[in-house]
């Protein structure tokens, strides 16, 4: 992972009510270029609620801004920035894969809704680093719920952003595809990326990740490196669960996979 | 690729074999060497106006299940084929009055146009408004929902007056139950720009609602304004539906069996269906007012009545189909 440099997303003060209810008090971090970074809480912390106000969904107080680009600003402005892979797509649509990731580019059709060559060239350059090249000609709702997931990631990529968030990207995948998954974020990373990430597995939260974000009842309770964040201490507090150090299975990819 | 253009060369072949039987079936013998020339351009019409009705509701269709995401929608979910209907109906019931005060200068075929599109224009406007307010498309169907209440109750209103005379209690019967027999090359003529226009739109924001198909949401994080595609999408709608109710009144199914048997065969994605559900619609509207015309009954049997009949076993079997598993849009 390299060395964090400019902050590519700015959040200050962001508070998101519904009705009555707070979920989001507060916030304020900055991700930046080249890192991981993770969003931990408990259930209902308000972790995809701030993944989502980044995408520029929902509206809030306070100022959060993505290379500069505000949450208010133009759908379209903000698609070349920051790009969104949601938990579960709505998508319900028999649509081929080349078709789903082509949706990355919709902002750089032209007037006839065309795409140029350089744009196939980042479809296919997308499609190949999510590992999703073979799934191109199948339909998107023929696909098991992990090749989705690897199709969205590949949309993700097609746009060209250089902020990437995800929403428990590894959520019901099976081991190798959750391993595959977060050593491509980490690549990215490594690429100049800024990849937000919310995560529930804590273990893979500390070996993947550069920073957590850890959000308690909505407002932020630490942000630092995912090793001291994620501490016994805070784990016991934030949790209510002891945390057991070594001893149980740890897995990596093979060498040269 | 390849199978894409065989559909489209069977439906283009479909189409005009549905336009030549158009001409050939109906009560006047075509070897009457005096009348041939006026059945011929009597049918003619009436294809003429059957296709094009089929056809903007089948895009109309295409364009409303889109914008939805959801295969059940129908384009008169929006309110404006109602609102045409009644304009429509209003148009037929002043023509009379609006003759005498105005010594003749006034034409059905300009009347009956113009009440569907201010009709339908108005029911937009209400739409267009709720569109520009509301973030939430479950908003703009419940809208539709109660225009549509709202402009059939006052359409049965005006039916009712139209008792009065016979005749024009007739043509309103036969507006409502859907009819190509009274077209005119003037409706016509007046109908297919906006036919073509609608057709070309759907097909210009076919991309947009490829993406749309993942959800407003999602759509809007790829870039897109869903706010104004879902604004222009509306106003094409309408335009459609009240193009097809000035040629044909209210014919049924069409706008929602024509994109569901061609999903499977062309694709899900608008720019596919567009092409396909202008041929499918018309030639299905086409052979439905054959049908019509062949039933062994003295009074024609109105297209809508026929359009229903077949429609509705139609998708009756496409749901359960798609109850066996197939529930994609």
């Amino acid at each position: 992972m390299s060395g964090a440099a400019t902050a590519a997303v700015v959040a200050r003060g962001v508070t998101l009510r519904r009705g009555e209810r707070v979920i989001l008090s507060d916030v304020s971090f900055d991700a930046r270029d080249g890192e991981v970074l993770c969003i931990a809480g408990r259930n209902g912390a308000g972790k995809t609620t701030l993944l989502r106000a980044i995408a520029g969904l929902g509206s809030f107080e306070g100022t959060l801004e993505v290379r500069g680009v505000a949450a208010s600003a133009p759908a379209h402005a903000r698609a070349t920035q920051v790009a969104y892979v949601p938990q579960r797509s709505g998508l319900n649509a028999a649509l081929p894969v080349a078709r789903v990731v082509e949706q990355g580019r919709h902002v750089y059709r032209d007037a006839l809704g065309r795409l140029g060559p350089a744009d196939r060239q980042q479809i296919d350059a997308a499609l190949e680093q999510a590992g999703a090249s073979a799934l191109r000609e199948r339909p998107f709702t023929a696909l098991s719920y992990g090749e989705q997931r690897r199709v969205l990631v590949a949309r993700a990529l097609a746009t060209g952003a250089r902020v990437l968030l995800l929403d428990e990207p590894t959520a019901a995948l099976d081991l190798e595809q959750s391993l595959r998954l977060l050593a491509l974020l980490q690549t990215l990373a490594a690429q100049g990326y800024a990849i937000i990430v919310v995560l529930h597995a804590l273990d893979d939260a500390m070996r993947h990740t550069d920073r957590t974000l850890l959000l308690h009842e909505g407002r932020v309770d630490q942000l630092g490196p995912s090793r001291d964040v994620l501490a016994p201490d805070t784990i016991r507090r934030v949790y209510n669960v002891e945390t057991e150090v070594g001893g149980g299975p740890r897995f990596s990819l093979p060498e040269r996979s | 690729m390849a199978r894409r253009a065989t559909v489209y060369l069977t439906l283009t072949v479909l189409t005009a074999l549905s336009f030549a039987l158009s001409l050939r079936v109906g009560a006047g013998d075509l070897g009457d060497a005096g009348l041939r020339d006026v059945f011929l351009s009597l049918r003619g019409a009436r294809a003429l106006a059957c296709m094009l009705a089929g056809s903007a509701l089948g895009v109309a269709g295409v364009m409303v299940q889109g914008l939805f995401r959801n295969p059940l929608a129908s384009p008169d979910i929006l309110g404006t084929t109602a609102g045409a209907n009644l304009g429509g109906r209003v148009a037929i019931l002043a023509f009379q009055p609006l003759l005498l005060a105005t010594d003749g200068a006034v034409s059905p075929d300009v009347l009956l146009p113009l009440g569907c599109l201010l009709g339908a224009a108005g029911s937009l406007a209400v739409l267009v408004f709720f569109v520009r307010e509301e973030s939430d498309s479950v908003v703009l169907l419940l809208v539709g929902f109660i225009l549509s209440s709202l402009f059939l109750s006052v359409a049965s209103f005006v039916t009712s007056i139209a008792q009065e005379s016979w005749e024009v209690g007739r043509a309103v019967v036969a507006f409502a139950l859907g009819s190509v027999s009274g077209t005119s090359l003037r409706v016509i003529a007046l109908c297919t720009p906006l036919v073509l226009l609608g057709t070309l739109a759907a097909f210009a924001w076919g991309r947009t609602l490829d993406v749309l198909l993942s959800g407003e949401e999602e759509a809007q994080t790829l870039g897109v304004d869903v706010r104004t595609t879902r604004t222009w999408v509306v106003i094409w709608v309408s335009v459609l539906t009240s193009a097809a109710v000035t040629l044909a009144g209210s014919i049924a199914f069409v706008g929602l069996i024509v994109p569901h048997v061609l999903r499977p065969v062309v694709g899900s994605t608008h720019r596919s269906l567009v092409p396909a559900a202008a041929l499918l619609g018309g030639a299905f509207a086409v052979l439905c007012d054959v049908g019509a015309r062949s039933f062994p009954t003295r009074a024609e049997v109105p297209l809508g009545v026929v359009t229903g009949l077949l429609g509705a076993p139609v998708f009756l079997w496409l749901l359960l189909r798609e109850r066996r598993g197939e529930r994609d849009l």
